[in-house]
């Protein structure tokens, strides 16, 4: 029943995402395409987080992994906007993979400190390499080089619409991921793993694995969003691979509720749109992650979806 | 400059940061060992130390009185912080980081916004340069070297010789067995978590002749502390303060012969390796 409930709910959140964009006025729309983007990043956090337990705060790599290769790929014009997502991704995945064996080797706080540092190697790395990258000012995506042929269409990605769409299929495919681990007695092995490493191991299970696997995934997923929001931003910047953006996804999956489907979507939601709004009235608008970092700890360790949860559907 | 005098000046530049972050991670190893805590709010006690250094200076001209208000400033903000926050959240692991990082940004967007996110520069109260035979030398820094030794060293007789020392070295090894004996745990808790703000500050008053005073500079000191307790194991005073000089070394050589920030990339390299052959630190096997 619980399982049937969370599949409706899901298709339901999708087609209201899909006719959302008829009736926005222009700058929602973006804005909700940002959102999206984003939620791609969060979903691909809470595998960790909610299925494993595990805090990364070096997500950011990934993240960057997606948006300097897509978009540089772009912007130095050697490859197509498709194939440039598709190898950004691929990118993200192999610095998963180059990373994952040393950084799960630790847990609790060193796993926490280790994936910390590691993706401030990333951060400095791309302020180096400036030449290239851009460095903290970042690069633009010339517009130009954003055009896809489909056959006998023309795909122009940098209409609003196509924007909203890539990324609304992002979304589609990071939430269907979680879904399908969620539904799967899979995530039944995860939440033992959660629950006691090695007491798991000791039934036999190659615990390592599995974490590898659901690591891997996550890296992936947040490649896409990295690539994704290279082509619907237009551009690729150090500040986005900082520590910050490895906070934020943190902050994204534990306000909807670590462990949801939809959780990190509303999480992404309400905190972009807040922090929308507040940056209009001051430069500190980051306090605002500050606060409802703490306020979260100190009143509703299970998110905004999970106190809705427990207060009035008592699902 | 010839290799050999760069070589040389690359020393005694990371030779002195080392041991200036030496007092702020042994400060982050205070805490951890004390409280059991991840502070990742630790580089912001730096920072203030730092920014309140360019405030006093601004309205009193003597950038001396900031070394005792600074961190004696950061320990008060650090105990309401401990008896508001983390004891309420029983200092669980995970709760405490993403509290911690909430924290970073509440210090850091009030920062920025009490000073605007300009670099604030202090004169240093010593502006004689030693010279030696191959390079000149900033007296300053010298003596930032030797206030770090002196203040590391009065940690180390406060907590070997005094009877608060014996107390918070009793809850570092078992709290539960300390409150047992009497030991008022919640008050060492507070003190320790004070202590190793004031650390942290007191390093940011240090370098703001050095370095400007910035609102993110306290990022910096996390990822220093960061580096220092993996390698000289958390927890562990000794291995911290050998370990970040070892670090501060390695990166002021690197960095003269390539850039500060390869240098740190470098250093975080150096770090990684070390844990992948030493999970718990370098000292771990001495102490077996």
């Amino acid at each position: 029943m619980n399982a049937r409930r969370t599949i409706v709910s899901y298709l339901i959140i999708l087609l209201i995402l899909y006719l959302l964009q008829f009736v926005l006025s222009p700058y929602p729309h973006s804005l909700m395409t940002r959102i999206m983007v984003f939620a791609i990043y969060a979903s691909a956090y809470n595998l960790l987080l909610g299925f494993l337990g595990m805090i990364s705060l070096g997500h950011s790599m990934y993240f960057g992994a997606g948006l300097y290769v897509t978009g540089l790929l772009i912007i130095n014009k050697l490859v197509d906007p498709f194939s440039a997502i598709i190898i950004g991704v691929f990118s993200a995945t192999l610095l998963g993979v180059a990373t994952a064996p040393i950084l799960l080797r630790t847990r609790g706080p060193m796993f926490i400190i280790l994936t910390l540092m590691t993706s401030l190697a990333f951060y400095y790395a791309v302020i180096l390499f400036n030449n290239v990258t851009g460095g903290e000012q970042g690069l633009v995506l010339p517009l130009e080089r954003l055009t896809l042929p489909a056959g006998k269409f023309l795909i122009d990605l940098t209409s609003p619409v196509a924007r909203y769409n890539a990324a609304l299929l992002g979304l589609i495919i990071a939430m269907s991921t979680s879904l399908t681990i969620y539904l799967k007695k899979y995530s039944t092995l995860l939440l033992a793993i959660k629950e006691n490493e090695d007491r798991t191991e000791l039934l036999g299970y190659d615990v390592y694995r599995h974490k590898l696997t659901v690591f891997l995934l996550s890296s992936t997923l947040s490649g896409l969003s990295g690539s994704l929001y290279s082509i619907t931003a237009r551009y690729i910047g150090a500040s986005l691979v900082s520590v910050n953006y490895s906070i934020m996804p943190l902050l994204w999956a534990l306000l909807g509720g670590q462990g949801t489907v939809l959780g990190p979507l509303v999480g992404t939601a309400f905190l972009t749109v807040i922090i929308d709004i507040a940056s209009s009235y001051t430069s500190s608008y980051l306090i605002i992650v500050g606060i409802s970092l703490i306020a979260l700890v100190l009143t509703a360790p299970e998110g905004l979806l999970g106190r809705i949860k427990t207060r009035w559907l008592r699902v | 400059m010839d290799p050999l005098s760069a070589f040389f000046l690359g020393v005694l530049d990371g030779l002195t940061e080392g041991l200036l972050f030496a007092l702020v991670a042994i400060g982050f190893t205070l805490s951890y060992g004390i409280l059991r805590i991840v502070n990742l709010t630790h580089g912001e006690f730096y920072m203030i130390g730092a920014v309140m250094t360019w405030v006093l200076y601004e309205a009193a001209k003597n950038p001396l009185y900031s070394l005792i208000i600074a961190p004696l400033f950061s320990a008060f903000l650090a105990v309401i912080i401990e008896r508001t926050v983390l004891s309420r959240i029983k200092y669980a692991p995970e709760p405490t980081i993403i509290a911690t990082a909430g924290l970073l940004y509440i210090i850091q967007q009030s920062t920025l916004m009490v000073i605007g996110p300009y670099s604030r520069s202090v004169p240093p109260p010593l502006s004689t340069v030693i010279s030696t035979p191959w390079f000149g030398y900033s007296s300053y820094k010298i003596a930032v070297a030797l206030a770090s030794i002196m203040i590391a060293a009065t940690l180390w007789i406060f907590l070997k010789r005094t009877n608060l020392g014996l107390r918070m070295r009793c809850v570092q090894q078992d709290a539960e067995l300390a409150k047992n004996f009497g030991i008022n745990v919640r008050k060492i808790y507070s003190l320790g978590f004070g202590l190793s703000a004031a650390l942290a500050a007191a390093a940011g008053v240090l370098i703001v002749p050095i370095r400007q005073a910035h609102y993110l500079m306290g990022f910096d000191a996390l990822l220093m502390s960061l580096l220092a307790v993996t390698i000289g194991g958390m927890g562990s005073l000794r291995g911290t303060f050998l370990a970040s000089v070892m670090i501060g070394l390695f990166g002021g050589i690197v960095a003269v012969f390539t850039s500060p920030t390869t240098s740190r990339i470098l250093s975080i390299m150096l770090v990684v390796v070390v844990v992948i052959f030493k999970p718990h630190g370098i000292l771990e096997c001495v102490k077996k």
